[in-house]
């Protein structure tokens, strides 16, 4: 294989576009299939257990791997994962995360990512969910660190009044690329969707965000938003938005909403007014969008990892 | 069970008169070297048009159909005839024009439209132009309108060599090749500098023939500080065949001109309708477009902006209603490639009785374009669970210093809103209607009164309530 098609858009447009997929080629092609597997990582609540479970993949200098993860949630359980992505500042790498997600019957799962990988790894994430009768999937992603990400988000409301809730924040300098494509299936009647991501473009990174809401027939009385804010601050940035809503049900509420630019001159007015430096203000504004995402994290130990990490990578830019 | 409005599709009767089929030529069916050498021989192209003709061919055998967007499979280019000429040649009155043809833009107001509320009119019917005319007064000024061949072949053919087709160029895409090699009719306008037209100019493009294509190509060009206003309207009866339509539009807006391109699209429901049109804004020019799209069994339409001059702007409103067996994808595309460029694209889509209605667009925001600004909104309306909507919208952004907004929405009528205007002594049947209605009105609200009221007639949103 000389390529592969990944993060593929449910539906395609215009070629020129360059946004109905993403190929891996070359390098990072090579790192793919020379990933070798870990041990898969299986987690399962009992109905009406709770668990909560922290894991750390700590990725070496070098290294290749592949690490599958499955959490099952039984009816009416709950199940708390936190998973730390992270490794040396200067590592080298390759890091392709599998997470699936099967929420019982009145299952919640909450899964928080947080990648705080060095500036040459690069990291493929894919999370595939399914959720039955009144389950909920909530998803909240930090992306800060690695050279290349790929990730994706499948989540299919199969169960009636099944829902999901998707919040990403990245921050990306140099030239770091993220490459996202989010979809979630409404199947069922009275379903619930929200994907909202916040972040930041420095220097000359680059960050190409799919979102799709699919409404499937049968899915009337369902509900489903998208909400993205880019924050432009390098001048050779570049961001890339394709928000889809397909809709085959008459009966649903369907939309999205995007706004890019760089910071609002009157707030940094009024910070520059009460003393503070430009440079300052523009990366206060900047780290309050990721620190408002990390206070969700509710685990304290990975927030304040989080905290030092946004330390570093701003002493260090500094 | 849920209340149900049931809104009727267009009214199609004045549209779908037939002519009998009686041209005076009409070349075989299929596309190879002969026919676009015979048609260019029709055409007594100049040489270099003979060449392009060709050329473009070339390009259109190598390029492989679109792997996006609605299914081409009923379009069968082995059965397209590609140049239909009517029996009869161009008049500049329309007593000269045959009365059959005549007798068919009467009933579909162009004559009368004129009378009234015209600047010039051109007439296509089928591969040629069969009328044209242009008020004295505005032809006075300096402004020229005229059938494309007749620009070629006269005293514009050196402005019509270095504009035609490089805006939309043959590889642009395989049916933008198409055209490029078999095109025939359309019109050409120059407005020179400084001069405002103050009323509309308007073509109309009548295909009559069944399984033929209409290919007209349409160069508009507006000087510096110049103001036009240009209507396009189409339309055809309907044939158990395919029809196909690939004209090209291709607009020059000057420095601080403006023009303002509206379109009623009424094809039948055998059209293929795949349309390219693009602007070219100068510094301080303006470009609006206004497009409704009613007809046609498939659409693929997006006008398209390329704003290369400071401080350029652009405005697209667009409905686009696709009922039974449709399937419309339609919507716009703008570069921004200066400093201090707006644009807002805001559209409204209607899908009943199964149609199928896309709205596709692509902002694309240059690294030059320092202090850019783009809003898009697009809002779709599903009327039943039978039919399919979906809002496709991309963005890519190069510049830190431009502000980017868009919203869509997809849903159905509000309930709160009926129940408002319920509450207000209207009944329920024509409260949902008046919302209807209303959501139509980006567009309708854009246009001069007498096609307003053309676009309502064809939406024909006769509320035939059914409840329960």
């Amino acid at each position: 294989m000389t390529e592969m098609k990944i993060n593929q858009l449910p539906v395609r447009t215009w070629n020129w576009l360059g946004m109905n997929e993403s190929l891996l080629k070359d390098r990072d092609l090579q790192l793919l299939e020379s990933a070798a597997a870990e041990k898969a990582a299986i987690l399962s609540a009992k109905p009406e257990e709770q668990i909560r479970r922290a894991f750390c993949f700590s990725c070496g200098e070098g290294e290749s791997k592949s690490q599958a993860v499955e959490l099952t949630a039984e009816e009416g359980s709950t199940l708390t994962v936190w998973m730390e992505i992270s490794s040396e500042r200067d590592a080298e790498g390759f890091f392709a995360l599998a997470t699936k997600i099967k929420a019982g019957r009145l299952a919640k799962v909450r899964l928080v990512q947080v990648q705080l990988l060095g500036e040459k790894y690069r990291f493929w994430n894919d999370i595939q969910a399914e959720c039955g009768e009144g389950a909920g999937v909530e998803l909240i992603q930090l992306f800060l660190g690695g050279a290349k990400t790929w990730a994706a988000f499948h989540n299919s409301l199969d169960g009636a009044e099944s829902s999901v809730s998707a919040e990403l924040g990245y921050w990306l300098r140099a030239d770091q690329r993220l490459d996202l494509n989010y979809v979630t299936l409404h199947k069922e009647e009275k379903t619930k969707s929200q994907i909202l991501a916040k972040g930041i473009l420095d220097e000359e990174a680059f960050k190409l965000f799919r979102g799709t809401i699919d409404f499937q027939t049968g899915s009337a009385g369902s509900e489903g938003a998208e909400t993205e804010e880019v924050l432009m601050l390098g001048e050779n940035a570049v961001n890339q938005t394709i928000p889809l809503i397909l809709c085959a049900e008459e009966d649903v509420q369907g939309s999205h909403g995007a706004t890019v630019g760089a910071p609002d001159e009157d707030v940094l007015f009024y910070l520059v007014s009460r003393g503070m430096e430009k440079p300052e203000a523009v990366n206060l504004l900047a780290r309050s969008r990721i620190e408002a995402l990390s206070a969700q994290i509710g685990n304290e130990a990975l927030e304040e990892k989080v905290h030092e990490y946004l330390e570093e990578m701003t002493q260090h830019a500094g | 069970m849920k209340d149900k409005t049931y809104v009727d599709d267009v009214d199609r009767s004045v549209y779908d008169i037939r002519n009998e089929d009686k041209d005076s030529y009409r070349i075989r069916e299929g596309l190879d070297r002969s026919v676009v050498e015979r048609i260019s021989e029709e055409k007594k192209d100049p040489e270099w048009m003979r060449q392009f003709r060709l050329q473009a061919l070339e390009i259109y055998n190598k390029m492989p159909l679109p792997d996006w967007g609605p299914p081409l499979d009923g379009l069968d280019m082995d059965h397209i005839a590609t140049y239909v000429r009517p029996n009869t040649k161009m008049a500049a009155k329309w007593s000269d024009v045959p009365k059959e043809i005549k007798d068919t833009f009467e009933q579909l107001g162009i004559p009368e439209a004129e009378r009234r509320s015209l600047a010039g009119v051109g007439a296509q019917y089928d591969s040629e132009l069969v009328y044209h005319s242009i008020r004295r007064e505005v032809a006075e000024q300096g402004v020229v309108y005229t059938d494309l061949e007749s620009a070629l072949l006269g005293e514009y053919g050196e402005m019509v060599r270095r504009h035609f087709m490089k805006l939309v160029t043959p590889s642009d895409h395989k049916f933008a090749a198409l055209h490029g090699a078999v095109w025939s009719g359309g019109s050409f306008v120059y407005v020179p500098p400084g001069v405002s037209v103050e009323i509309p100019l308007q073509s109309y493009f009548r295909l009559n023939a069944p399984g033929a294509g209409q290919f007209e190509h349409t160069l508009i060009i507006v000087d510096e500080g110049a103001d036009l206003h240009f209507i396009e309207g189409c339309s055809a009866p309907k044939y158990n065949v395919a029809n196909l339509h690939a004209g090209c539009v291709e607009l020059f807006v000057g420095k601080g001109a403006k023009l303002r391109y509206s379109t009623i699209e009424n094809w039948s429901k055998n059209m293929y309708n795949l349309n390219t049109k693009r602007a070219l804004v100068e510094e301080g020019g303006v470009m609006e477009w206004v497009s409704g799209s009613f007809g046609s069994r498939v659409s693929y339409l997006y006008p398209m902006t390329i704003l290369k001059g400071k401080g350029a702007r652009m405005e697209f409103t667009g409905i686009t209603f696709a009922g039974k067996g449709q399937n419309l994808d339609t919507g716009a595309k703008v570069v921004h490639a200066a400093p201090d460029t707006v644009s807002y694209i805001n559209t409204r889509s209607i899908s009943k009785s199964g149609g199928v209605s896309t709205f596709r667009s692509a902002v694309t925001i240059g690294k030059q374009a320092v202090g850019a600004k783009s809003a898009v909104s697009c809002q779709s309306l599903m009327l039943d669970s039978q039919s399919r909507s979906d809002t496709i919208p991309a963005m890519d952004i190069r510049t830190r210093h431009a502000d980017v907004g868009h919203e869509a929405r997809i849903g159905r009528i509000s309930d709160e809103a009926v129940f408002y205007l319920m509450s207000r002594g209207i009944p329920e049947e024509e409260a949902r209607a008046m919302i209807v209605s209303g959501f139509a009105d980006n567009v309708s609200k854009e246009l001069p009164l007498e096609y307003a009221v053309e676009m309502n007639n064809l939406i024909r949103l006769e509320m035939k309530g059914s409840i329960g």
